[in-house]
């Protein structure tokens, strides 16, 4: 039988950076450089997945 | 002084932490956050890039090693990468503003890891030559393979509602998502850990039909609850 695929960056990021409980209000410090990570996820997915097979 | 900050990686319940991960416990009454203290610069300074050896990906794998190693022995609702707070109290006072909703999710969650099915299909591109034929002999031939091409979706799509529904029979619950164009299929489900065996079978029976017709299934798991763990926490100071 086989077992699942392995994971890539792409489907870590897909969950991690994406899903997941968020917190909002103005405890929250907001980098600029993971709030672009995951304005872009979109296209960074479609990116990764023809660059890394 | 480096700016420091709180990265929030889960909440859990209120229990003794394993030794071994370099991250501790804030606690409200029976549920608990799992934190660090990091250094903002460094996350600050994260490119967008998503470079497989990179800084991003290293602490992205990181994040997911902590919520791993924590599920191992309690429920978690882990959070988004990125969840930075200032100081302990901030934390304090997220666990206070929804600890009933929190201790209910555990519950939900307790047991269940997640899975991810994907399914894709790029359409080939017509390989016949097209030298030598009248505009008449091309068309019909055009027409045709149009033809084929609509019945092979519709027997993918048959066999990716298939495969869908069976795979949900072995879940508590199940999200998709249509992130990416050419996807048939992009869910998530949630399996109680005694149907992980069941599920993996139908999962490995179901898959083959598909790649019979030139699909693509990607699967992934075992995950902690991350698209079963979608919940805003609105806290203020």
């Amino acid at each position: 039988m086989t077992g699942p695929d392995t994971a890539s960056l792409a489907d870590l990021l897909d969950r991690v950076v994406d899903k997941g409980a968020a917190i909002t209000g103005d405890v929250v410090i907001s980098l600029a450089g993971i709030d672009l990570i995951r304005l872009d996820l979109r296209l960074l997915l479609i990116g990764i997945e023809d660059a890394v097979p | 002084m480096k700016a420091q900050g709180l990265v929030v990686y889960a909440v859990t319940r209120n229990h003794e932490l394993t030794s071994g991960i370099p991250v501790r416990l804030i606690t409200s009454g029976a549920i608990a956050a799992v934190v660090a203290d990091a250094d903002l610069e460094v996350l600050a300074k994260l490119d967008v890039e998503p470079i497989e050896e990179g800084p991003l990906a290293a602490l992205v794998r990181e994040h997911d090693a902590v919520v791993r190693a924590v599920a191992e022995h309690e429920p978690v609702l882990p959070l988004r990468f990125g969840s930075v707070v200032r100081e302990d109290d901030d934390v304090v006072r997220l666990l206070d503003s929804g600890r009933d909703e929190m201790a209910r999710r555990l519950d939900e969650v307790e047991h269940h890891s997640e899975w991810g099915v994907r399914v894709e299909h790029v359409a080939p591109v017509s390989a016949a030559p097209t030298e030598g034929l009248s505009g008449t002999e091309y068309l019909l031939r055009r027409k045709r393979e149009l033809g084929d091409a609509e019945r092979e979706r519709r027997v993918r799509q048959d066999a990716v509602g298939d495969l869908h529904a069976s795979l949900g029979r072995h879940a508590k619950a199940v999200t998709t998502g249509q992130r990416r164009p050419q996807a048939l299929l992009d869910a998530a489900y949630l399996v109680p850990h005694r149907n992980r065996a069941a599920f993996e079978a139908e999962l490995a029976r179901l898959r083959t039909p598909l790649e019979r017709l030139g699909a693509t299934v990607h699967a992934t798991g075992p995950w902690p609850p991350y698209s079963f763990a979608r919940i805003e926490l609105a806290v203020s100071s």
